[in-house]
């Protein structure tokens, strides 16, 4: 009986996100998101066939794993199976039956229990799949359950029928960095606190990366990680290829000075330099930086470099620190709730700025907020759900900074 | 306060828990450094204080060169400021003990001032019962039940006393070898003699009416005995006058008498020498007579003389008469002999010629040859003239001449024919021809009987002549024999008299010598007389000494120690307190701006600036008053034990108990309380007056007053990020600055307060005084011992000059005080003490007149300034003498004059009385017994023996010095760590953006590091000019009579520097840790 009123309201739900939409990209993952909470999955995704390479794409998943730049065959795995054939499939005991083959997730370090994967099927064809992976209660999923994903399924199928989807799947992106098995532990009382319990994620060259998450998830732990402030407990980093997983001071400091920049909230200024200096101060560090008049006048801050960080607002002393950040020319830069201090207008300013590094100089700007209106204009919305990812959203169309609104 | 706001507020304690335990610790050790000596100096006055009390010691005691008589003594208890006054006897003695002897003062003890503390045994309950000061029965081991001998002394009526007990007289409550003098043997009154003491006391001890918990060592207790000494010197002023004229007046009334009986004494000293006179002319008339008859008598005797010498003459001329007599006869005998031998040969021919004569007339006969008469007698005399040989009878009728032999022939034949016919005439000539031959013999023998006659002739005649001159001889010699003896008579009688005379003229001498004592006695009386007159005319006057506890050598010292402790504690102690209360400020000063952005918040959810501060002064106020507390407590039951335990050792009392003396504890917690509750105003007041929108950006409000900088400098952004750091948080780096300067100073002063005193007895011993030894010698040494003396030191390769070294009593400002006055030959004495001048610290010039003062006296006294200095002689007479220049000295307090200046200032001759000697110290250890066997001798010593006295007295001050050191290194160590912690973690946020931006940890840590170094640096450089000049002045206060080593310890400022920097280097190396270990996601 609950689980029927539970099923029913999920289906609601569904039905609500997807059939008054506004917004595709956003009624698809919130129908992804709701069936996965409802079926108290670990995972889940929606793959998009790309008929011209007849291909699979996971346009959104939800799970500890990135999979967001991996592509399956067509026919090939349950995920190509399903498309494939445009049947259905429930596999509640991957030890034992012969129809199961690892999936992506199990690439990604997922070990698959149980697994169901329904054919998105709109009236003409087969456009892709939605899958769910293992149940977190350790059960295995029944009919019901693959009954409700096939619901959903249909229901997404008939919406991308009417409202039309265009996924540009361009080309593979060249990884920047790899987070695999990530985890992150510190002294609490008697015990150990686990912030980050096995962050699987890449990030890519010349994306931008917008990191959500509820406080304490862990996305600020994961950008330390990344940014090179922090060291993991386990797993594997890479950066540009290079093995970060132990890295000792020197390496992390070398990989700071010369391919992060940061940007934090309460901008972190030298007080007792201008802007031009504070600017200077990293320049004067870095290897073949930029000019730091050129960095500050590019976030429009030319005619404040002689002021002191208190001679300057809220927005404009994030100017600086993102003119920091870029005057490296660096590879990544890491922002830590920028616009959090900042009202809507300063806000859509700073963005302008990092939308503009990562459009004219190529640049991996990776951003954690709490406010997803700036997820819109990343290229990928990474939630952080309790230590891990929990889902990566790809923005099929992200917006511009001034399109932005709350 | 609100629970929540009491839970916030111990949070925030936990939270920097850090910077409230290094204030607890920096507030622990100033509070402790500070109320440690504090308490201490308190302590040890109270503890005396309190034995001064219980033995109601003396407030004044009073001396009189006239001595103090029943009268002074009533006059003085009758000033109202007076609670008792009673009169004491003392009187210089020597105890002898088997091989020891001691020099003590034998004093009446009272039992109501200056009250002895029995020790050992019991009190005296007869008269010839004693107590004993501890250090006598220490030094002579003497017990309670000994007894105790003393010399013959006119002011003492016994010689002998049986130990009771032994005792600590309030007078000398400090061991002997810190305040050296004469300790007491306390005896009763009967046992002085009164009349020695001319009805009078040697003293007049004083006991003030003051409050019962009066401090003997309080300000208005010196303002109280100084009121009453003024108003004590006017009844001086007055007793003085009177006693002084009572003394007049009675040695006048004695001086008439004696004038009296000298003019008697005149009287029958002129009857005796008029006595005299006659007996002179007596003797002088029988002086003639015998004179007279002695002149007789030698010529009588020289009459005799020549008499015996003719008699002599005539003797000789007749021994020699008979000798030549005797010759004479001897000649004429042998003569006579060989006469008679002739004679007989003579007589023999004739018997031949008879024979043969008869044989002729026989054979002839005519008649018979017998009917002749034939001579045939042989008798004959020699002597007879009538004998010849012409006519040798050859018969009674018939003679022959012998002579003519040749004629005789005829004769006889003539003769024959008488008797015979035929006479044979041929042969008869022929038998007298042979005959012939003979007739020179027969010749020569009447010659020589003629001769012989004639000879015998002129013997009988000398014989005739000596029998007859020595018939006269015999007569003169009788009567010569007979004026002798009628001389030796005369004589005899002359001698008789003379004799008599002679016995006459001694009993004259002695009489006239005893009429010339008389009149030499009755001269002397009569001088003595003269100079009574003189004496009572120039009557010096009687001198009162009005002396208060200040007069108290052992008084003075516990003043001076425990004015050492205080002088260190408002000194040097403060300085921890500055240091600490800086520390402190900027300590809660950063905690509370670490939390402007809470403050702000604070204020914006409406809380009142009361609230918010309170939460501030709960931080400050509760580390400060815990540190104090536990300073307090550190400093009464560890410093103040530890330093009383130190001081125990000077005292006799049985124990120096810790006193708890609340008033500096108090006013150091007023001011702790004061000083934590201004940190936090001060710290907040800034902060309230900001908006709460402000705060809460973490912006103050005062980043407006900073103008647009334009970069004109050429120093990397570095260089002036860390410039600017330093100008723009001027007031962190200026506590800080000032907090590392005070920990160097506060170790340079200790070091060089410490090396001062050290170096100042190094410098005293090892190059002031020049000389190895010293020698004291009594004034009246003979010349004979001294003679001795310097041969002894002579012969053993020992050079020596003589001094006189005088202890004498000096004005110093309004104080009596007393100091050795050394006089000689000033060339002589530098050569074997370096005289520097104090002033320009070029060799002193030298000269015959005035008096040389040793610096610090120069310093701390007026005479420097008057120009001279007043000296009192042994009667306390006054002498001003000119000040010819101060110099150089340490340790000691010694005036320098030469022997004519010294002689013209007290008008006594300059006999010396020290030699100051240079010598090799193992010839010294094998002459000191030799030498101190020498009468005379009273002391040989090393030069360097004094030091240990030195070393003993500043012992405590350089103990709680080195005390303070460690405590100063203590101190440097929790500032430095707490001001490294503070300056790191306020840097924390910029360290991390800077890691986070990739500079290593070497370079953030340089970023610190500068700044540091600078701010150390500086530190150190001001440190050491507070602490030099801290010290300094430290040192002067210290010095107290001494002078130390005033010049900087460049070692001791090296120590500081390099402790103050090896400390922040080593903190900061520590504290810079925290660089490496910055978590840089806590930046977000």
């Amino acid at each position: 009986m609950a689980e029927n009123k539970r099923f029913t309201k999920a289906t609601w739900e569904i039905m609500e996100q997807l059939l008054d939409v506004d917004n595709l990209d956003e009624a698809l993952y919130g129908s992804l998101e709701i069936i996965i909470r409802t079926l108290d999955s670990e995972a889940g995704a929606i793959w998009y066939l790309d008929k011209e390479s007849d291909r699979l794409h996971p346009i959104f998943h939800k799970a500890t794993a990135d999979i967001s730049n991996i592509s399956i065959e067509n026919g090939i795995g349950i995920e190509g199976l399903v498309t494939k054939t445009g049947k259905s499939m429930m596999i509640t005991d991957t030890e034992n039956d012969p129809r199961f083959e690892p999936t992506v997730f199990d690439d990604q370090g997922l070990h698959t229990e149980s697994i169901i994967c329904v054919p998105l099927t709109n009236t003409r064809e087969t456009i892709g799949c939605v899958e769910v992976v293992n149940k977190k209660n350790g059960e295995h999923y029944d009919e019901e359950e693959l009954e409700l994903c096939e619901h959903m399924a249909a229901l997404a199928a008939i919406t991308i029928d009417e409202k039309g989807l265009i996924v540009d799947f361009g080309e593979k992106k060249k990884v920047l960095a790899t987070l695999k098995d990530i985890t992150k532990s510190y002294p609490s009382g008697d015990g150990v606190s686990q912030v980050l319990k096995g962050v699987n994620l890449e990030v890519y060259e010349n994306e931008f990366v917008v990191v959500l998450g509820e406080s304490g998830c862990g996305k600020s732990t994961m950008m330390n990680i990344i940014g090179g402030m922090d060291f993991p407990t386990s797993g594997t980093l890479i950066i540009e290829d290079k093995d970060f997983s132990n890295p000792d001071d020197h390496e992390l400091t070398m990989f700071r000075r010369h391919y992060v920049g940061f940007i934090f909230q309460s901008y972190n200024l030298m007080p007792n330099l201008t802007a031009l200096e504070n600017v200077e101060f990293i320049a004067e560090i870095a290897d073949d930086p930029l000019k730091a008049e050129e960095a500050l006048a590019k976030v429009g801050l030319a005619d404040k470099a002689d002021n002191y960080p208190s001679q300057l607002s809220g927005g404009q002393q994030q100017r600086v620190s993102i003119a920091r950040a870029l005057v490296k020319d660096p590879k990544l830069i890491l922002a830590d709730e920028p616009t959090a201090a900042l009202d809507l207008e300063t806000s859509k300013e700073v963005l302008a700025v990092i939308e503009d590094i990562v459009k004219n100089r190529g640049t991996t700007v990776m951003m954690v907020t709490h406010n997803p209106e700036i997820g819109k204009m990343a290229d990928r919305i990474i939630k952080m759900q309790n230590g891990r990812v929990g889902s990566i959203k790809r923005n099929i169309h992200p917006l511009s900074a001034q399109e932005l609104s709350w | 306060m609100k629970k929540t706001m009491f839970k916030d507020t111990l949070r925030n304690i936990r939270k920097d828990i850090v910077s409230w335990f290094s204030i607890v610790i920096i507030a622990c050790l100033a509070v402790a450094a500070y109320l440690g000596i504090r308490l201490s100096a308190d302590s040890l006055r109270l503890n005396i204080n309190e034995f001064y009390t219980d033995t109601d010691f003396r407030d004044v005691e009073v001396l009189a060169t006239m001595l103090l008589s029943e009268d002074d003594i009533k006059a003085l208890e009758a000033n109202e400021n007076v609670e008792k006054a009673v009169g004491i006897y003392k009187a210089n003695g020597t105890l002898l003990t088997g091989s020891k002897e001691e020099e003590v003062i034998f004093i009446s003890y009272d039992k109501e001032i200056n009250t002895p503390e029995l020790v050992e045994g019991s009190l005296p309950e007869k008269s010839d019962e004693c107590l004993i000061a501890k250090d006598i029965a220490d030094i002579l081991g003497i017990k309670p039940g000994d007894t105790i001998e003393t010399e013959e002394n006119e002011y003492l009526n016994r010689t002998a006393f049986t130990v009771t007990g032994i005792a600590i007289h309030p007078d000398h409550i400090i061991v002997q070898k810190e305040t050296p003098g004469k300790r007491y043997v306390m005896i009763s009154d009967d046992n002085f003699n009164k009349e020695a003491y001319d009805n009078c006391y040697s003293a007049a001890e004083i006991l003030l009416k003051k409050d019962a918990d009066s401090n003997r060592f309080s300000q208005s207790y010196y303002d109280y005995i100084d009121e009453c000494g003024d108003e004590l010197d006017a009844i001086a002023k007055e007793r003085s006058v009177i006693r002084r004229q009572e003394i007049i007046d009675r040695y006048q009334t004695q001086i008439e008498e004696k004038q009296t009986e000298l003019d008697n004494a005149r009287e029958e000293l002129d009857n005796a020498s008029i006595q005299l006179e006659d007996a002179d002319k007596q003797i002088e008339d029988a002086e003639k007579k015998l004179a007279s008859a002695y002149k007789q008598l030698m010529a009588k005797k020289k009459e005799l003389n020549n008499g015996k010498a003719q008699l002599d003459d005539a003797a000789a001329q007749l021994s020699s008469g008979k000798a030549q007599l005797d010759d004479a006869r001897k000649k004429l005998t042998a003569a006579k002999n060989e006469l008679s031998d002739g004679y007989e040969t003579i007589l023999d021919y004739r018997d031949q010629i008879e024979d043969y004569l008869i044989n002729l007339i026989q054979e002839h006969h005519i008649e018979p040859a017998y009917n002749i008469s034939w001579v045939r007698d042989r008798s004959y005399n020699i002597d007879s003239s009538s004998l010849t040989l012409g006519n040798v009878a050859l018969t009674d009728n018939f003679s022959v001449n012998l002579l003519s032999i040749g004629n005789q022939a005829q004769r006889i034949i003539n003769w024959l024919r008488q008797y015979t016919e035929e006479v044979p005439e041929a042969e008869i000539n022929a038998k007298l021809d042979e005959y012939q031959a003979y007739i020179d013999d027969i010749n020569k023998w009447e010659d020589g009987h003629k001769e012989y006659l004639s000879s015998k002739k002129k013997y009988d005649e000398g014989m005739s002549t000596y029998n007859a001159s020595y018939a006269q001889y015999s007569e003169g010699l009788s009567t010569y024999e007979n004026g002798l003896a009628q001389y030796n008579k005369a004589y005899k009688q002359y001698k008789s008299k003379k004799s008599l005379l002679e016995k006459s003229k001694k009993e004259l001498e002695a009489r006239r010598a005893e009429y010339e004592l008389g009149l030499e006695a009755y001269e002397q009386a009569k001088v003595q007389i003269e100079d009574a007159r003189e004496q009572l005319k120039n009557l010096p006057d009687n001198r009162w000494v009005i002396m208060n506890v200040r007069g108290n050598a052992c008084y003075v010292f516990t003043k001076t120690v425990s004015g050492n402790f205080i002088s260190i504690s408002s000194t040097f102690s403060l300085l921890f307190i500055f240091v600490g209360a800086l520390v402190i400020y900027s300590t809660v000063g950063k905690n509370i701006d670490e939390q402007k952005k809470l403050v702000g918040t604070g204020k914006a959810l409406g809380l009142f600036n009361s609230e918010i501060l309170m939460k501030y002064l709960c931080f400050g106020l509760s580390s400060t008053i815990i540190g104090c507390i536990a300073g307090t407590l550190i400093a009464y039951f560890v410093f103040e034990k530890i330093i009383l335990g130190q001081e125990q050792v000077f005292f006799h009392l049985k124990e120096l108990r810790l006193i708890f003396e609340p008033v500096p504890v108090i006013l150091v917690m007023i001011f702790a309380v004061v000083l934590a509750i201004a940190a936090v105003f001060l710290a907040c007041s800034r902060l309230l007056k900001v908006p709460a929108s402000k705060l809460m950006q973490g912006n103050v409000g005062d980043d407006k007053k900073r103008k647009k900088k334009k970069n004109k400098s050429k120093a990397s952004l570095y260089t002036r990020l860390i410039f600017r750091n330093m100008r723009y948080d001027i007031r962190r780096v200026a506590v800080t600055v000032v907090s590392v300067a005070g920990c160097c100073a506060l170790i340079l002063i200790g070091l060089t307060v410490s090396h001062s005193m050290s170096s100042a007895a190094d410098i005293q011993f090892k190059e002031i005084y020049r000389y190895s030894h010293l020698l004291n010698i009594s004034d009246d040494t003979s010349e004979e011992n001294r003679e001795k003396i310097e041969t002894t030191i002579k012969d053993n390769g020992g050079e020596f000059i003589r001094v006189l070294y005088q202890e004498t009593v000096f004005q110093n400002d309004d104080e009596l005080d007393s100091a050795p006055v050394i006089s000689g030959d000033l060339n002589e004495i530098s050569e074997y003490m370096q005289l520097t001048d104090a002033r320009t610290k070029e060799p002193l010039k030298l000269s015959e007149k005035g008096i040389y003062i040793p610096q610090k006296l120069d310093e701390s006294s007026r005479m420097g300034k008057d120009g001279y200095v007043r000296l009192y002689s042994g009667t306390m007479e006054p002498f001003d003498v000119e000040i010819s220049d101060s110099y150089v000295l340490y340790i000691a307090r010694i005036f320098l004059m030469s022997s004519k200046q010294y002689e013209n200032t007290f008008n006594k001759e300059f006999v010396t009385n020290q030699y100051l000697i240079r010598m090799d110290d193992t010839r010294y250890e094998a002459i000191k017994d030799q030498i101190e066997n020498i009468e005379g001798v009273k002391e040989f010593m090393r030069s360097t023996d004094r030091l240990e006295t030195f070393d003993s007295f500043i012992s405590i001050s350089r103990f709680t010095v080195i005390l303070m050191t460690a405590m100063a290194f203590m101190m440097a160590y929790f500032i430095i760590l707490n001001l490294v912690n503070i300056f790191v973690n306020q840097k924390k946020k910029e360290l991390t953006i800077m890691r986070i931006n990739g500079f290593t940890v070497k370079e953030a840590k340089n970023y610190l590091r500068y700044e540091m170094i600078a701010t150390t640096v500086i530190g150190i450089i001001l440190g050491i000019i507070i602490g030099a000049l801290l010290a300094y002045k430290i040192i002067v206060l210290l010095e107290s009579i001494n002078c130390f080593d005033r010049r900087i310890y460049v070692p001791g400022v090296l120590i500081a520097a390099s402790v103050t920097a090896v400390l922040s280097v080593l903190i900061s190396a520590y504290a810079l840790r925290k660089v490496k270990k910055l978590k840089l996601s806590d930046i977000a």
